[in-house]
């Protein structure tokens, strides 16, 4: 059995460039939170059955690829990126496509996802990367089991938890932090200086029009960014026996009782 | 202003939320004429009222295959109306499901999705959405290019719908063949359905604990001063991975988007993913005994204190003065 996850190094703290609206990228990078526990689930998934294979999949700048050592240190097997300046400024298409192209030819029975990432926040890659490879897609699942073929999954949605299965192949979301990755050993973290990062571009390995990816491909623009006005004046006190009545006494003040 | 917006709903027997019929109001800032998909039995009641929000017709999706939640056969459902009609825009309400139908239109059709959007306008004849970002303090103005534009709103931010002109819709039935791709996905075990009924969309007061509570025991404080309120109980995320509190009551990014009139924050520390689900509230108090957490950086009143003093103080107080 193969199995991929699609992680995406992300910055370590995130910041919106105040006068593009776009991320700034240029500060040290490293792999979602999410994407680990994503990681980890796929591991727990190979480690069940025999012969089987992780894969790391990230559309990502060449400057990040270190960051999914951690990943091939916990143990997954090998890693594919894509990268390439004609990727930046993708949208959901654009980022979709590329990851489609690359999975499709990694033919793999289950591909993972994390949850939204701290950055883009969409929570959509996955349901559209499914609807590219025509596969069924199981998101928000706070657990997740394959066996005889299919993959079971009790997803966590707002109206409460479910279970559903789908056939293999097929697309899989966590919902969140659902599985702790465990901690390499000091030989795994050699040894994933020696497993292989593949490296795809757009015309080796990724062949799709370059109008369909980046900016190019983008079917959403941000137009402008403007600031909002913070909340009015705050009352900030210390509790010295009598909080509470002057918590009352304001929420009474705002006709809040 | 010319084309036509649809509106994707989905009704729990007949009653649509207050944030989908938030969509229509929106549709209607942008396009003269507004129809609904509306997923599940046909139901008079929600056709009505979507009428009464300005919805001048009212597609029919009601398969068996629809009954459940799952994405595929409401993509295929919205994919076969888009192909036969024109829509160039497209509002939905963001949630699980929504996410992933959204997702998929937009790579079958080939078109742009912004989400996490607040609201709508026209601008010089073209679309513009707008988002709040960096913890709400900025707002970043998004455009389509090409059509139909999908435009996928946080949920829980659309707030009551102002009056239109009543319509009486027409109604039509969306008969789709659906593939065998749309029941990959089956449902083995419903959810209970009693954990969707909260109430923290609709709640005026929520009491929100976090991992500040210390421990299960003290869900009760929060309970008792909620109850004295007339208010609901929130959580932050830890105390639902704990296993304190269901998770139909956690609020956040990956939990509800509330707004209610008050919220009370009782040992949450704020981190941005809570915030986004409570940010709209009309008034925020903390409390918390950490006089640099950063939920007293957007809170209107804010107590430096332990919330097992204070709060059973505050309900105590609040009980005594109802009687009085
Ligand atoms: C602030 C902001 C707002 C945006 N708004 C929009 C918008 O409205 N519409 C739009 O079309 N695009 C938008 N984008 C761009 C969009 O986030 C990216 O194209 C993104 O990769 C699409 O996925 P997502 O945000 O849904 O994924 P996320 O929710 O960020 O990630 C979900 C999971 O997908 C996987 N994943 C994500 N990215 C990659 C990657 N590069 N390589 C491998 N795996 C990955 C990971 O498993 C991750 O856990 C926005 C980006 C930012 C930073
Ligand atoms: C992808 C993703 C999605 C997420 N989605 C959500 C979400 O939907 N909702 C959510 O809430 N979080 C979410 N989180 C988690 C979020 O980042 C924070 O970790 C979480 O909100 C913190 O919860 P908290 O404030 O209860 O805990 P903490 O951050 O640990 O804060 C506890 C606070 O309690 C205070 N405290 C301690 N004792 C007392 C006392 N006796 N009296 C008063 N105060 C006390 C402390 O000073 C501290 O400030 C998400 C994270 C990720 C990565």
């Amino acid at each position: 059995m193969r199995i991929v996850v699609c992680v995406k190094p992300v910055p370590l703290t995130v910041e919106l460039d105040r006068t593009t609206a776009r991320v700034d990228r240029t500060g040290p990078v490293g792999l979602a939170a999410v994407d680990e526990h994503a990681i980890e689930t796929a591991l727990r998934i190979r480690d069940s059955s025999e012969g089987a294979e992780v894969i790391l999949l990230a559309l990502t700048a060449a400057t990040a690829f270190d960051s999914l050592r951690p990943g091939l240190a916990i143990g997954a097997d090998r890693a594919v990126v894509i990268a390439g300046p004609e990727f930046e400024g993708s949208d959901l298409l654009g980022t979709s496509l590329a990851l489609a192209e690359a999975a499709r030819a990694l033919a793999p029975d289950l591909l993972v996802f994390g949850a939204s990432s701290s950055d883009g926040n969409g929570a959509m890659l996955w349901a559209a990367v499914a609807a590219r490879l025509d596969l069924p897609v199981v998101s928000r699942a706070i657990s997740a089991e394959v066996a005889r073929g299919r993959v079971t999954a009790t997803r966590q949605m707002e109206f409460g938890l479910d279970v559903v299965e789908a056939d293999l192949p097929a697309v899989l979301a966590i919902s969140g932090e659902i599985a702790a990755p465990r901690y390499p050993s000091f030989r795994d973290v050699i040894g994933a200086k020696k497993k292989t990062v593949e490296v795809l571009g757009l015309g080796s390995g990724i062949d799709v029009p370059a109008e369909r990816v980046g900016a190019a491909g983008s079917r959403t623009t941000v137009l402008g960014i403007r600031e909002t006005s913070p909340r009015g004046t705050r009352t900030i006190i210390r509790d010295e026996g009598d909080a509470h009545v002057q918590l009352a006494a304001f929420l009474r003040e705002r006709r809040l009782l | 202003m010319t084309g036509r917006a649809l509106v994707i709903v989905d009704h729990q027997a007949g009653v649509v939320g207050q944030g989908q019929l938030g969509l229509v109001a929106q549709a209607r800032a942008v396009r003269e004429t507004v129809e609904a998909l509306l997923f599940g039995a046909p139901s008079a009641e929600a056709v009505e009222l979507l009428g009464r929000c300005g919805v001048s017709t009212v597609h029919l999706a009601s398969s068996e295959a629809l009954n459940v939640p799952v994405a595929q056969p409401r993509v295929e459902v919205l994919i076969d109306l888009l192909r036969r009609e024109e829509f160039d825009v497209v509002l939905l309400e963001n949630s699980s499901l929504v996410a992933d139908v959204a997702a998929a239109a937009a790579v079958r059709l080939d078109a742009g999705v912004n989400w996490d959007l607040a609201a709508l306008e026209m601008r010089d004849g073209s679309l513009v959405g707008t988002r709040m970002a960096v913890q709400d303090t900025v707002v970043v103005e998004v455009g389509w290019s090409g059509l139909p534009a999908l435009a996928v709103f946080r949920a829980g931010q659309l707030g009551p719908v102002p009056p239109a002109e009543p319509l009486v819709p027409t109604t039509r039935d969306v008969d789709v063949e659906l593939s065998p791709s749309a029941s990959a996905v089956r449902v083995i075990r419903g959810a209970d359905s009693a954990l969707a009924m909260t109430g923290l969309d609709t709640a005026d007061i929520i009491v929100s604990g976090g991992r500040g509570l210390g421990g299960p025991e003290n869900i009760a404080l929060l309970e008792d001063l909620a109850d004295v309120l007339g208010g609901v109980v929130g959580v932050s995320m830890p105390v639902v991975d704990k296993g304190w509190y269901p998770y139909s009551h956690q609020v956040g990014q990956t939990g509800r988007t509330v707004r209610p009139k008050l919220y009370i924050a009782c040992g949450i520390s704020g981190a941005m993913q809570h915030r986004v689900g409570m940010s709209r509230s009309g008034t925020i108090v903390a409390i918390n005994t950490d006089p640099r957490a950063p939920v007293f950086g957007f809170c209107d009143f804010g107590v430096v204190g332990d919330l097992t003093e204070v709060v059973p103080r505050l309900a105590a107080l609040l009980r005594a003065d109802v009687r009085a």
